[in-house]
Formats: structure tokens, sequence, C-alpha cells
């Protein structure tokens, strides 16, 4: 899951970033209007928490600039404005959720979550898919109701792989989501990850959860439990 | 009498009235004098004709031959004019024949006078001695009487037609006067409607195309009204800027708290947020003031409803506004919205999906959701007073901000049971029109 964080604030913005690479997020984190606006167009995201003062470009028109590229997801305001008339505005320019400053680490973690899970068209804090039980808030799985140990990096690629389960994924793509830009990229390492998932979650060959489309990428193949 | 235009017409009126009362009455003396004169001098001029053609017998007898005086009615029975010539004693002796009834008594005046009076017709009396040629002289008196004397009719017909133009004239003054109030006052009608266009939101100011004398009235309402608006705008910023300096540190402190940190710090900050979140808020509703402009209620309550719609996506949360077009509040726009963001978000927040704003028949805010409703003693704590800096955080910090809003603007604020669920009730009697 790769997410940008605009915040003017260097110590709110370093905490913030901290607190979601702990996570398991892959952060991009930008300090200014101008910066996030082309960040927040440019990168492949599955998350944009901005601020509403910024330098710069304001934060609304960050949104509206990357609604207006074409970019779907979704977008939780950060703002120390607690008027109804500057949310509503902020969700009309194109944000989905708002969290007023000073916010609790725990809230702004819960909605992030919610909200990328909404648009993988999830319902539930628990995906459910075949046998497998992902919780996301905490970022346990279980099999058949058995825990299940991952890596982190095991937990996002499969976390990323089950919300959009009935998708080809490409390996550029999974690479692009489950690392920032300033991470160093390997798509081959996407392979080895792919294939230790593969021997934890079906270790007998029975369930084939990933399915390889040769030259395309991975497929989750099982189905979403309740279906949307 | 509270109206420039009635005082003005008034007064106005009963100067007039009383001008031509006046002015009618000092012609018609003018004329009636004028006629007096004229009658009695034409009835002297008989009175020598008559003399002129009486004789005496040579016993004394006094006779009048009408033949020669240039009088015909004298002489047509019942035509009004009549002489008669009495003794000295008041009998008549003769009289004209135009006279067939018995000749009126008389008093008879002194010798040589002449006795005027005007009544029915004027009357004129003349004392006179016929000397005799043997030296003794009888004492006669000779009455001219007119009834209907040509002056006099004219003289009616004159007054009749005095008074008719007189109450023309003043019809027209009358008329007159009320276009000249209506086109004198109008420019202060006119302000008078801007203030009321303005009270609307359909201007921003006053035109300054106003006359002189009240052209000082019309630029103080509009700076007073700039200075008001930029100063409510400046306010609005500098406690934005405020929030946004305070808020900020906050948020890094508490993003910083983690398990080590002592709870009474997390809750010193916690308690710091809602009295800075309380206090910023209070100080920006703008409260009850005049010429407010009035806000449409159904609009806003729309697109509070949609974007309640993202935030609660995961309930598919369905809003039923059953408001009518035409609904407005006499509330500063923030105000409402943050009075109506609040109540709304809390419904969402506590149902189960569905909410639904209304107006009642006495103009209340009506919001209902399908939740659990609300706790014994929630309206108990709000009617005490319970301040949004001393609740709990969760525990309907909303309900606490619509209320101080709603105090701002002397309305009241009610918790019921709804037919679904909770239900809120809001009585604005200062913001409904």
């Amino acid at each position: 899951m790769r997410v940008l964080v605009i915040e003017d604030d260097a110590d709110l913005r370093a905490t913030l970033v901290e607190r979601l690479e702990a996570q398991g997020y892959a952060v991009d984190a930008a300090a200014d209007g101008t910066e996030g606006a082309w960040m927040a167009t440019e990168f492949p995201l599955d998350l944009a928490i901005v601020d509403l003062g910024l330098p710069g470009r304001d934060g609304l028109a960050v949104i509206e600039a990357l609604r207006q590229a074409g970019r779907d997801y979704p977008v939780l305001i950060l703002t120390a404005r607690d008027r109804w008339q500057d949310k509503v505005t902020g969700l009309e320019a194109g944000a989905d959720d708002y969290l007023t400053k000073p916010f609790h680490m725990e809230e702004l973690l819960a909605r992030a979550r919610a909200l990328i899970r909404r648009s993988g068209r999830w319902s539930q804090s628990e995906l459910r898919s075949g046998p497998l039980v992902l919780d996301t808030a905490a970022q346990q799985v279980t099999l058949d109701g058995q825990p299940l140990a991952l890596t982190a990096y095991e937990y996002r690629l499969l976390e990323y792989l089950v919300l959009h389960a009935g998708e080809v994924l490409s390996k550029t793509r999974l690479s692009e989501h489950l690392y920032a830009e300033d991470d160093e990229r390997d798509s081959n390492v996407i392979e080895v990850f792919v294939r230790r998932l593969r021997r934890k979650l079906d270790p007998d060959g029975r369930l084939q959860p990933i399915e390889t489309l040769r030259g395309r990428g991975y497929r989750w193949r099982l189905p979403r439990h309740p279906a949307p | 009498m509270n109206s420039l235009r009635g005082r003005l017409l008034l007064a106005a009126g009963v100067i007039l009235l009383l001008f031509l009362l006046f002015t009618g009455l000092a012609l018609e003396r003018a004329v009636s004098g004028y006629t007096r004169d004229a009658e009695r001098q034409r009835l002297q001029g008989l009175v020598y004709l008559l003399l002129g053609a009486t004789d005496a017998d040579p016993d004394g007898r006094l006779h009048t031959d009408l033949s020669g005086v240039p009088a015909p009615r004298l002489r047509q029975p019942e035509s009004g004019l009549v002489a008669v010539l009495y003794d000295a004693t008041g009998q008549p002796l003769w009289h004209s024949p135009s006279l067939l009834g018995a000749p009126p008594p008389i008093d008879p005046p002194g010798l040589d006078q002449w006795r005027f009076t005007a009544g029915d017709g004027y009357r004129l009396a003349y004392g006179f001695a016929w000397l005799l040629p043997d030296g003794r002289s009888l004492r006669h008196t000779l009455l001219v009487a007119d009834r209907a004397s040509p002056l006099q009719l004219q003289r009616a017909s004159f007054t009749r037609r005095l008074w008719w133009w007189l109450a023309g004239t003043s019809a027209g003054l009358l008329v007159a006067l009320l276009g000249l109030l209506h086109w004198g006052l109008r420019p202060l009608r006119r302000v008078g409607r801007e203030l009321a266009a303005i009270r609307d939101g359909r201007a921003e100011r006053i035109s300054d195309h106003v006359p002189v004398e009240i052209r000082p009235l019309a630029q103080g309402i509009n700076a007073l009204l700039d200075h008001e608006r930029r100063q409510q705008a400046r306010f609005r910023d500098a406690l934005a800027d405020l929030a946004h300096s305070l808020k900020t540190p906050l948020a890094v402190l508490r993003a910083q708290a983690d398990a080590d940190t002592p709870p009474a710090w997390r809750e010193q900050l916690d308690h710091i947020d809602r009295l800075i979140g309380h206090q910023l808020r209070r100080a920006a509703t703008a409260g009850a003031r005049p010429l407010r402009r009035p806000v449409a209620l159904r609009p806003l309550a729309e697109r509070l409803c949609r974007a309640l719609g993202k935030v609660y996506a995961e309930r598919g949360l369905r809003c039923t506004i059953d408001l009518p077009t035409t609904a407005r509040l006499a509330m500063d726009e923030g105000d409402l919205m943050e009075l109506l963001g609040n109540l709304l978000d809390n419904a969402a927040k506590y149902g189960h999906g569905w909410l639904r704003i209304a107006l009642d028949g006495e103009g209340r805010l009506v919001i209902d959701d399908d939740g659990p409703g609300f706790p014994p003693d929630a309206e108990a704590l709000l009617r005490r007073g319970a301040r949004a800096d001393r609740r709990q955080p969760g525990q309907g910090i909303g309900l606490a901000v619509a209320q101080d809003i709603v105090r701002a603007y002397g309305g009241r604020l009610q918790l019921m049971r709804g037919p679904r669920g909770g239900r809120v009730v809001v009585a604005l009697p200062e913001a409904t029109a």
C-alpha cells in the first residue's frame, strides 16, 4: 500500500511517515503543495493524506488537481480548521474523509485502512477470501482458523493481492505500490515474495490462491466473502 | 402620527382648508357689501323718481302717477318690487299695483331719514314732509321694497359658483400635494426598500444616488455594513490562523505520544484540545445580528448530506430532506452549517444509516435518526449547560456544540424520542422570519 503524506510541519510529517511505515505502508512525503500536487498526480498511490493549510499550493487545490488528473484513490484531509464549512468544502473538492488536528494516531491509521479497503470495494475490516482471513487492523492472517506467521513485506504483498482480488496485477504495479519512490526496487524481489507466499499459504498445492499469467503478472483467484 | 407623509399631508390639508375658508368668506363679504350699496342706491333712485311723480291735492292728499316712472315691475302684480306710501301714523295711504296683499306694517323713520334693511330682499324707507301751498307740512313715509332684486339673484349664483370653484381648487391642490409628497419622499422609500433587499440577501449595499439630505445616512449605513463584513472576515481569518498554529503542535505532541507516555499527559493534551476547540468555536459563532441575509436551508442540507454520505459511505447513509425550497433562516451561513453539520453528523454517527431533516408546522428544525435514541440524562446535561469543553470525547460533543450555537441565537434545543430513534428539535425564534 503506497501512501502520500503532504504536511508542512516537519515534526508532524516525520511522525506520520514513521508511524505509517511501521504499519507496513510505503510512504512518500511532501512538505508543500506544489511538490505534493506533482507527487499526487504522478505516483501510483493507494491513499493520500493532505493537510489543508499548506504553503505553495493550498491543500484544496492539490486535491482538486489530482482529481482533475483522473486519479481516483482515496484522499484523507488533515486540518486544523474544524468548522463544517471547511469540512464540506474539502469533501466537495474531492476528498473522501477528514480528520481534525490534533488527532489520535490510532484514529488516523484506522481511517487510512478503512479508506483503502473501501477503494478495493471491501466493506469489513476483516478481508475474507476462501479459507483465508486478513485482520487489517492487527495485520494478522489466519488460514482455516490457524494463525499464519508472515513477515511485514509478505503481509503487504498479500493484502494488496487480496484487496484487488480478481484483477491482473503486473510485477511493476506491485513493486510500485509496495515501495516508496526512494526505496530500492527490484521486480525480481516480487517473484521471490510470491513464491514464499505460495509456500506459506498453500503448502500442499491444493488451494492455488495466486495465479501466474505469463508476461502479464499475477492474479488472486480465491473468491471474496462476502461477494461485493 | 408616525409617518412623514401622513404628517405633511395632515398639516398641509388643514392649512389649505383654513386658507380657502377665509378666502371664501372674505370674498363673500366683499360681494355682499357691494350688493347692499348698489341696491340701496338703486332703491334711493327709485324713491326720488316716485317723489317726483307725486303730487298733492288742494286738500292735502298725495297722488302718485306711475305712468312716468321707468320701473315697469311696479305695475306688474307680484313682481316683487313694491312701493307704499304711509301717513304720519304709519297707516298706508297708497301702494303700487304690484302689491296684491296688505301692505307691510312700518316703523316710520324720522324726518329726512333713510332706513335701509336687508333680509328677505331689500327695503328702503324714507321719512319726508310734504309742504302744502297753505304752509302746512304733511309728514309721510315712502317705502320701496324689492324681494327679487336682480343683483341679489346674481349674487346668490355668484356665491354658489365661488364656493364650487374654491372646492374644486382645493381638490386640485390636494391632488398636487399628494403627488408632491409621493415624489419628495420617494428617495426615503427607496432607502427602505434597499435595506429590505440587503436583509433578504438581494443586495450588498445601499445605492449612493440619493438626495443630499439623506446621503450621509446612506453612506453611514454602507460604511457600517462594509466595516462589519471586513471585521467578520478578519476575525474569522485570525481564528483560523490561531487554530492552525495551536493545533499542529498539539497534533505532533499527540502523535508522538506512545505507550511510555504518562496517562496524565495524554489526558491534559485531550483537555487542551477540547478547550481550544470549544473556545475557538464559540468565538467563531457569529450569533444573531440585524440585517442578516437569510440562508436557504435546503441547499445547505443537501451539501451536508452529500459530504456525510462520503464520510459514512460504509453505512450506506440515506438522507431524507423534507424541506421546502423556500425555507430560509436568518443565520450566519457558517453558523447554520456548523449547527446542521453537528446535528446531522451526530444522527449519522449514532444511527444505522438513516436520517431525516425537516421543518415542523412551527418552523422548528426536526432531525430524526434510526439509532438507539438519547440516554435519559442527555437533555438534563444539555439543560444544565454542560459545556463542550468539559465533555468526554465521543460523548455527543456535536450536540453540545449545536447547543452553544442555538443559545447564541436565543433558541432552544430539545432531545426527544422520534418515530425511528432519536430526534432533535431546534427552535430558533429569532432566526425564523
